[in-house]
C-alpha cells in the first residue's frame, strides 16, 4: 500500500512525489518513457538549449557592433542538438538522484487506472491512499487534408533534426510556434509563421503581440495570420505546398511543423473509474481534486495554460491536499514566457482580460529606448507594459518584451501575488544601468509620476 | 484483546473529564476492581477501578480533556503490547484547556481601571484599550502621560499584521479596522479576498442606523463611584438576605413622633440598625489583612441620592444617639450633600451603611456594600397589606429589608440573625425611645 501514486514523471509528477515524500508519503511514480517528461526531454529544456544557440549565432554576427571582429560564423545543427541531448542526459540523471534521495520508487511502464486508487502498471496492481495523474500532453495535429505527408512533423520530431530545413512553415502562432519560428529562422531556415486568429500569441496582450509580430517580420520571418491551411500536398522530391485559407496562391515548405497539443489521457481507464473530462483534459478543482475522491489530476492532463512550471506548482498543492493539507491554487501570477530574441515575459491580467472583468484601469508603456542599461547592452527592442486598476492602482498585469524579460518577469509575479499596487512598484528603488528600473518607471507612470518620459 | 479504560460519566451534563491523578503507574501490574486513576468533571472527582486485570498503559496525559467513553487507559492480557502514551499523538492544548476545566472559575469580570478622565479621553482618541496601559498614578492609576508613553511605544513596535498593500488600502477606505481581519494567505497575511468578503459580509447586514449616543462625561463623582463599587464586587462575597418586617407600630411611632420633630423612616432604621449592630458586632466590622476588626463604634452612612451621584455622609456613634439627634443629623448631612458642604470627616468612618429605596417604590433589591463595610442594609418602601394576625385579617404596614454581607467576615446565620432582630425592633419600636 503505498500513500500516494503518481502516473507520469514529467514536471508536474516529479514536484508531487518530491512534495508527498516531504510530507512523509510512500512515493511510487510511474513513468512510461524517460523522466522529467515533456518539459525535459521533447519541451523546455531541449527548445531553450537551442534557442540559446540561435541567440548567440544572432549576436555573434553582431560581433561587429561591440567591437568585435570575427568571419563569419558557421552553425552545425547536428553539433547544436548533440550540445542539447548531453544537457538532457545531465538533468535527467539529475531528477533520478533527486527522487532517490527522497525514496520515491520510480516504476517503468505504462500505467492505467483499474479503480479510484488502483493502478495497473506490468501487469500488476498497486493500491495507493491517492493517485495523482500527471501524464501531460502530446503533440496534436490539426485535421487538414494531406496532414499526415512525409514532411509534416511536430515539435518531437522538429527537435530531432539532423538537418536545417531550407523552408520551414509552423502552423500555430502561440509560444510554441513563436520559439521555433525564431529557432529555425536563426538556424538559417526560410520561416512561415502561420496563425489562425487574429494576433500572434493569442491570449497575449495586443501589444505583446504587435511588438513580437513586428520583431519576427523585422527579422525576415512571414508571419500570417487569421489564415489556416486548407490542404497540404506533397510534391515529388518532398516539398510540400499548402494552400491557405482566403489567401490566392500556395507557399512551398521543405517541413510543415504542427504545433497543437493536447492532454494524453488515452488507456488511462479515467471512464472507467468515472472521471469528468471537458474539451478532452480532466476537470481539477481549485485543490487539483478530480470528481473522484482521493483521484487527483495536474498539469497537461487538466488542459489549460500548458506550462510547465505551473505543472510543477499544481503537483504541489496535489500532493499537499493528498497528505491532508488545505491549499488552493492561486492562478493570479502564473509567469508566460518566450525565450525568443527579444525574450517575453507576461504574467496577470491583458488589458482586454481587465477590460472584460469590469475593472477601471489604466496601462502604462515603457520602452526599454529610455533605458540606459538596455542601451549598453544594444538591445533596444521591447518595452514594459503595465495594467493596474485605476482606484487602489493594484497591479493587474505586466507584459514585457525585451531583453531578459523571461527574468525581469519574476519580480512583477511577486508584486501581483502579493497584491501590490503601482505605489509599492513605483516607490521601489533599482540599480542603475539595470533594466528592472523600466519596470519602477513603468509604475511611476500609472501614477502620472515617470521621470524618463519626456513632458508633452 | 487490551481492556478499554474510559472516562466515565459522572452526571447528566457532564460531556468530557481529566484525569488529575493516577493511581498506578504505567506499565503496572494492576487487579480487577484496584482503583486506578482519579478523574474529575467540572462538578466531581471520581476513582476509577480496573475493570479487568494486567498490565495498565496510560491513554490520557494527565489533566488533558478527554470525551465521556474516550479511553484514558488500556488494560493489556499477559503479552500482548499496548502502545504508550509517548506513541499516542502529544496533546498540544491539554495545559491550556485543564486549569479552567479544574476550577470552573468563572469568567473574570472586566475590572474597572482606574484612570484619570484626561487618560481616558486620550485613550478613546487613539482607539486604546486602557486596560493595556500601565498605569504610574496614585494606587496605579493611569494618567495622561502613561496613555501618551503607550501611544509612542506603539508607533515604535513592529506592525505585526501582515497583509498585502491592495488589502491594506481596501481596508482602510472602508474604514475597516484591520487588526480585527483574519488573513487566509500565506502566515496568515491579509489578502484582498479577505477584505472584500467583510465587506460584503458588512453590506448583507445593512447596520441599524442607530442615532449617536448622548454623551456624559463619566468623570469625578460618576467615576469616584464606579470605582468604589467594582471594588466592593471585585473584593468581597457579598450575600443578600431578605425579609419583611410588619412596621405597623414604627409607623404609628413616626406619625406620634412627627408632631415634636421631623422624623423619617431612614432615621428610625438608622438607629435600629445601630443598636443591632451592638448586638451582633460581626457586621459592624472591616477585613483587615488577616483580621477581622470589631468596630466600637457604630458610624451609620446614610446614602443621599444626588443627580451627580451617591453620596454616603455618616451618623456617628449612632448607637449613642436619640432618635430626635439622628433626625436633626442626617437632615443636616443631605441639605451638606445638595450644597455640596461636606466635611471629609463627615463623609468618611462609616462601619455600616443604609440605603433607602422606599421613595421609588422598591421593594427588595441588593444593595453593594460600601467598602470596607461589612455589611449594608436596603430599606424598601412600606406598603400596607392584609395578614392574619391571631386568626383575623388585620391591615398591617410591611417594609422590605434587604441586607447584603460580606460572607468572608460573616456566615449566614449570624447575619440573617441580625437582620431578624432588626426585623424584631422595627415591629416593636418603642424600645428604642428607651
Ligand atoms: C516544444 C515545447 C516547448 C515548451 N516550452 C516550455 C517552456 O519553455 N516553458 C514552460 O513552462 N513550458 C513549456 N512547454 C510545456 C511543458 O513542457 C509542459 O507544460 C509540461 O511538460 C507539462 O508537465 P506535466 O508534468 O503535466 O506533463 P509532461 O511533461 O507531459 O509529462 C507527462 C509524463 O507522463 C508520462 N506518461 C503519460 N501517460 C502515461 C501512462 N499512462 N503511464 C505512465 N507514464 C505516462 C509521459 O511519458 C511523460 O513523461 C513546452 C512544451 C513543448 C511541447
Amino acid at each position: 500500500m503505498q500513500d500516494v501514486i503518481i502516473i507520469g514523471g514529467g514536471p508536474g509528477g516529479i514536484a508531487a512525489a518530491v512534495r508527498a515524500a516531504q510530507l512523509g508519503a510512500a512515493v511510487t511514480i510511474i513513468e512510461e518513457a524517460e523522466l522529467g517528461g515533456v518539459c525535459l526531454n521533447r519541451g523546455c529544456v531541449p527548445t531553450k538549449a537551442l534557442l540559446a544557440s540561435a541567440a548567440l549565432l544572432a549576436r555573434v554576427r553582431r560581433a561587429g557592433e561591440y567591437g568585435i571582429t570575427v568571419g563569419e560564423p558557421s552553425f552545425s545543427l547536428r553539433a547544436a542538438m548533440a550540445r542539447k541531448d548531453s544537457m538532457i542526459a545531465e538533468l535527467r540523471a539529475g531528477t533520478e538522484s533527486l527522487l532517490a534521495s527522497y525514496g520515491v520508487k520510480v516504476v517503468r511502464g505504462t500505467a492505467g487506472l483499474v479503480g479510484p486508487r488502483q493502478v495497473e502498471v506490468g501487469g500488476e496492481i498497486i493500491e495507493g491512499r491517492a493517485v495523482i495523474v500527471a501524464t501531460g500532453s502530446t503533440p496534436a495535429k490539426p485535421v487538414v487534408d494531406g496532414i499526415d505527408s512525409k514532411g509534416v512533423i511536430t515539435t518531437d520530431e522538429a527537435l530531432a533534426l539532423e538537418e536545417v530545413p531550407a523552408r520551414l512553415l509552423i502552423l500555430g502562432g502561440g509560444p510554441i510556434g513563436v520559439e521555433f519560428a525564431a529557432m529555425f529562422h536563426g538556424f538559417g531556415s526560410r520561416v512561415t509563421l502561420v496563425e489562425p486568429g487574429p494576433q500572434i500569441l493569442p491570449g497575449e496582450d495586443h501589444e505583446v503581440g504587435q511588438r513580437v509580430r513586428q520583431s519576427l517580420r523585422d527579422r525576415g520571418i512571414d508571419v500570417l495570420i487569421k489564415t489556416a491551411p486548407t490542404s497540404i500536398r506533397q510534391q515529388e522530391g518532398e516539398e510540400l505546398v499548402v494552400s491557405l485559407a482566403g489567401r490566392s496562391g500556395e507557399v512551398s515548405a521543405d517541413k510543415v511543423l504542427t504545433t497543437g497539443r493536447a492532454p494524453c489521457l488515452v488507456d488511462l481507464g479515467l471512464t472507467k473509474v468515472g472521471v469528468r473530462l471537458a474539451g478532452g483534459a480532466i476537470v481539477v478543482d481549485d485543490g487539483m481534486r478530480t470528481n473522484v475522491p482521493g483521484l487527483f489530476a495536474i498539469g497537461d492532463a487538466t488542459g489549460g495554460q500548458m506550462l510547465s512550471h505551473l505543472a510543477s506548482v499544481q503537483g504541489l498543492v496535489a500532493a499537499e491536499n493528498a497528505m491532508g493539507r488545505a491549499r488552493r491554487m492561486d492562478y493570479r501570477a502564473v509567469p508566460r514566457c518566450l525565450h525568443t530574441d527579444p525574450e517575453v515575459g507576461c504574467v496577470g491580467l491583458t488589458e482586454a482580460q481587465a477590460e472584460e472583468q469590469g475593472y477601471q484601469f489604466k496601462t502604462s508603456t515603457i520602452p526599454f529606448t529610455l533605458s540606459a542599461r538596455a542601451t549598453t547592452l544594444g538591445d533596444l527592442e521591447g518595452a514594459v507594459k503595465i495594467v493596474a486598476e485605476a482606484r487602489y492602482g493594484k497591479i493587474l498585469g505586466v507584459h514585457i518584451v525585451g531583453p531578459q524579460a523571461t527574468e525581469l518577469i519574476g519580480e512583477a509575479a511577486l508584486a501581483i501575488q502579493l497584491e501590490a499596487t503601482a505605489e509599492d512598484l513605483a516607490y521601489a528603488i533599482r540599480a542603475h544601468p539595470t533594466l528592472a528600473e523600466s519596470q519602477v518607471e513603468a509604475a511611476r507612470d500609472i501614477l502620472g509620476q515617470a521621470i524618463f518620459l519626456p513632458k508633452w | 484483546m487490551a481492556t478499554k479504560v474510559v472516562m466515565p460519566k459522572l452526571g447528566m451534563a457532564m460531556t468530557d473529564g481529566v484525569v488529575v491523578k493516577w493511581l498506578k503507574a504505567d506499565g503496572d501490574q494492576v487487579e480487577k476492581g484496584e482503583h486506578i486513576a482519579v478523574v474529575m468533571s467540572k462538578k466531581i472527582t471520581y476513582e476509577v477501578e480496573a475493570p479487568a486485570p494486567g498490565l495498565m498503559r496510560y491513554a490520557a496525559h494527565l489533566k488533558e480533556p478527554k470525551p465521556v467513553g474516550e479511553a484514558i487507559a488500556f488494560i493489556a492480557e499477559p503479552g500482548e503490547a499496548v502502545p504508550g502514551l509517548a506513541e499516542l499523538a502529544p496533546v498540544v492544548a491539554a495545559k491550556a484547556v485543564a486549569p479552567q476545566l479544574l476550577e470552573a472559575q468563572p469568567p473574570e469580570a472586566a475590572p474597572f481601571i482606574p484612570a484619570t478622565p484626561a487618560a481616558r479621553r486620550l485613550a478613546k482618541e487613539h482607539g486604546i484599550d486602557i486596560s493595556q496601559v500601565k498605569g504610574t498614578g496614585p494606587e496605579g492609576r493611569i494618567v495622561e502621560e502613561d496613555v501618551a508613553r503607550f501611544i509612542q511605544e506603539r508607533e515604535r513596535a513592529p506592525r505585526e499584521i501582515l497583509i498585502s498593500p491592495m488589502a491594506r488600502k481596501l481596508a482602510q477606505e472602508h474604514g475597516l479596522d484591520i487588526t480585527q481581519i483574519t488573513g487566509s494567505g500565506p502566515g496568515g497575511r491579509i489578502v484582498e479576498e479577505d477584505v472584500r468578503k467583510l465587506i460584503e459580509a458588512k453590506k448583507e447586514v445593512p447596520p441599524v442606523m442607530a442615532p449617536p449616543p448622548r454623551v456624559v462625561p463619566f468623570i469625578g463623582m460618576r467615576q469616584a463611584i464606579a470605582e468604589r463599587m467594582m471594588e466592593s464586587l471585585r473584593t468581597m462575597a457579598q450575600v443578600t438576605v431578605t425579609t419583611e418586617a410588619d412596621v405597623t407600630e414604627t409607623v404609628r411611632l413616626r406619625e406620634e413622633l412627627k408632631e415634636e420633630f421631623d422624623l423619617t423612616y431612614t432615621d428610625i432604621v438608622v438607629k435600629t440598625v445601630a443598636i443591632a449592630l451592638k448586638k451582633h458586632p460581626l457586621l459592624n466590622a472591616t477585613l483587615v489583612g488577616e483580621e477581622i476588626h470589631l468596630l466600637e463604634e457604630a458610624n451609620i452612612g446614610v446614602a443621599v441620592a444626588l443627580e451627580e451621584g451617591l453620596i454616603v455622609p455618616v451618623v456617628r456613634g449612632a448607637d449613642k444617639k436619640g432618635l430626635s439627634e439622628i433626625a436633626r443629623e442626617t437632615k443636616r448631612l443631605a441639605q451638606g450633600a445638595r450644597e455640596n458642604t461636606l466635611t471629609v470627616d463627615e463623609v468618611t468612618g462609616g462601619t455600616f451603611t443604609v440605603t433607602n429605596v422606599g421613595m421609588y417604590e422598591m421593594d427588595t433589591f441588593t444593595p453593594i456594600i460600601n467598602p470596607p463595610e461589612a455589611a449594608i442594609l436596603g430599606v424598601g418602601r412600606i406598603v400596607e397589606k392584609p395578614a392574619v394576625k391571631k386568626g383575623q385579617i388585620v391591615v398591617c404596614s410591611i417594609m422590605h429589608l434587604s441586607l447584603t454581607f460580606d460572607h468572608r467576615i460573616v456566615d449566614g446565620a449570624p447575619a440573617a440573625d441580625f437582620l431578624r432582630t432588626v426585623k424584631h425592633t422595627l415591629e416593636k419600636p418603642y424600645r428604642l425611645l428607651g
